[in-house]
């Protein structure tokens, strides 16, 4: 089993030194969905962080998809969110005035991807189930459908790992039940690895495996 | 740089009625701006002041004909001639540099005092410019309009004016930041979504940038261009009596309109720029919405 995320002994302090996370330790499998419970939500907040690249730990390392995010360079990381790993912070908004299917257009292009553009976008809207929402803008959709169009968002690069914060808020049990049942089928059929910051999730899922913290 | 344009041609789609209005405002206010800069700090021609020994020539002689220093009497006397065979001269007069000296007619400021010229009178202005701009020996052409010879120049404005008038400029370029600022911030309010993706595809927040700063430029650059033509329309229309054209008389006929141009473009340009410039901290607040500082 490969570890795609190595989180190791990693602690940071705030410019009061008020201790934020101390010693963190926890791996992730690839092709798993995963769940960090555990902290408040700032601390969600300063690991999220952490692992985009934007704070440094005082100490410890984290390893994302084999690259050491602690000092690894900007142009590098950069590289990495193109590629390989895909973020998505509590609280993403999805573009106004954009239809869904321009949305995921939009990130095709600025990535640079020429080619298969609408193939990749009926793919990746065919596995989130919401084909039929090609032409709506995340006003005239519903809380869940916004969630599977963010996740359309976040996966329409076929990154192999995706980390989310704060996933599902403001789903109920069975809306929530329903999206994770999806992601679940696309790990299964893509190899795609998803790490959840979350304290806890509604619905109980077998299939996903929870670190405490 | 393909991202850059795209982002671009994205950050147009975005500019609604409200923005185009507020664009447009912008451009007619650099326009107004460079106009009020250029009647303040461009040097404009003197009004010619006739003697009463000059007073007794024949009317109507207001074109002012610089003829190349260096050149013997009986070139300067062929060059006469020739001029006179021309169709469009109805009369003219040689007035010779040691004239001048002595009193008898003060220069234009962008005549030089110690050269020789001829004073012409003519039915037909434009021809007569078009053929003397053919004749080699002829440096420099002056056409004067009869509001040159009542009226004052700009420059001799009393000090409170120019003061009223440089407060006014201020003011303009003060408007154009704030229409810019304001048109980029209603882009960038309806362009959240996009710039969370952009961050988060590891691409920098250049890449957000650059069409704002294309923008503000543009605007800039459109509006010294306007100035430019209207500057140049009213030079054309030196004779029709509208103010500021009287002291644009010269402007096609030397190197005062390449200066302008390429002042005013480049005025305009950094205006647009700076504008811009201002409203980029709107960019690095939007990217930083989820970003954490500890």
């Amino acid at each position: 089993m490969t570890n795609i995320v190595q989180v190791a002994e990693l602690s940071i302090t705030n410019s009061e030194d008020e201790l934020l996370l101390e010693n963190i330790n926890f791996n992730v499998v690839k092709g798993e969905i995963c769940q960090l419970a555990g902290l408040s939500d700032f601390q969600y907040d300063v690991l999220f962080n952490l692992l985009y690249g934007k704070l440094k730990p005082d100490s410890g390392q984290i390893v994302l998809t084999g690259r050491n995010i602690v000092r690894i360079k900007n142009k590098k990381r950069d590289e990495l969110l193109k590629e390989k790993i895909s973020f998505i912070p509590k609280d993403f908004t999805l573009p106004r005035k954009k239809t869904i299917k321009d949305t995921l257009e939009f990130k095709l292009t600025i990535l640079g991807q020429k080619y298969e553009r609408d193939q990749r976008i009926e793919e990746v809207m065919r596995d989130l189930l919401i084909n039929d929402l090609a032409g709506y803008r995340p006003k005239e959709m519903n809380h869940p459908e916004r969630v599977k169009a963010i996740l359309g968002v976040a996966l329409i690069n076929d990154p192999q790992l995706l980390i989310y914060q704060n996933p599902f808020n403001d789903l109920n049990a069975q809306q929530e039940k329903e999206i994770l049942a999806t992601l679940i089928d696309l790990v299964e059929s893509s190899g795609l690895t998803v790490f959840l910051l979350t304290n806890e999730l509604k619905s109980n899922q077998s299939s996903i495996r929870t670190i405490e913290v | 740089m393909q991202t850059s344009l795209y982002l671009i041609k994205e950050f147009n789609k975005l500019l609604t009625k409200k923005s185009l209005v507020k664009t447009l405002a912008a451009v007619l206010f650099l326009l107004a701006f460079i106009g009020l800069i250029y009647v303040l700090l461009v040097p404009k021609q003197q009004p010619l002041s006739v003697t009463p020994t000059f007073e007794r020539f024949p009317k109507g002689h207001n074109t002012v004909a610089q003829i190349k220093t260096g050149l013997s009497n009986e070139e300067i006397n062929e060059l006469y001639l020739s001029l006179r065979r021309l169709e469009s001269v109805e009369s003219l007069f040689l007035v010779l540099s040691k004239e001048i000296k002595e009193g008898l007619l003060q220069l234009p400021s962008e005549l030089p005092g110690n050269s020789d010229i001829f004073l012409l009178k003519t039915p037909d202005r434009e021809s007569l410019l078009n053929e003397l701009r053919q004749q080699p020996q002829i440096t420099m052409i002056t056409t004067l309009s009869k509001k040159n010879l009542n009226t004052s120049s700009p420059n001799n404005l009393p000090g409170w004016a120019k003061i009223t008038l440089l407060i006014i400029a201020v003011g303009l370029a003060g408007l154009v930041f704030y229409l810019v600022k304001s048109t980029t911030k209603d882009v960038l309010d309806s362009w959240q979504g996009e710039i969370q993706i952009v961050k988060y595809s590891g691409l920098s927040r250049l890449s957000i940038k650059l069409p704002l700063l294309l923008f503000g430029s543009l605007v800039g650059l459109i509006g010294s261009i306007l100035s430019l033509v209207l500057l140049f329309a009213l030079s054309r229309w030196a004779h029709s009596g509208i103010w500021l054209s009287n002291h644009l008389a010269t402007l096609e006929s030397n190197t005062q309109l390449l200066i302008l141009s390429v002042w005013s473009i480049l005025l305009g340009v950094v205006v647009g720029l700076l504008s811009s410039l201002f409203s980029i901290r709107e960019v690095d607040k939007k990217w930083n919405v989820n970003s954490l500082d500890i």
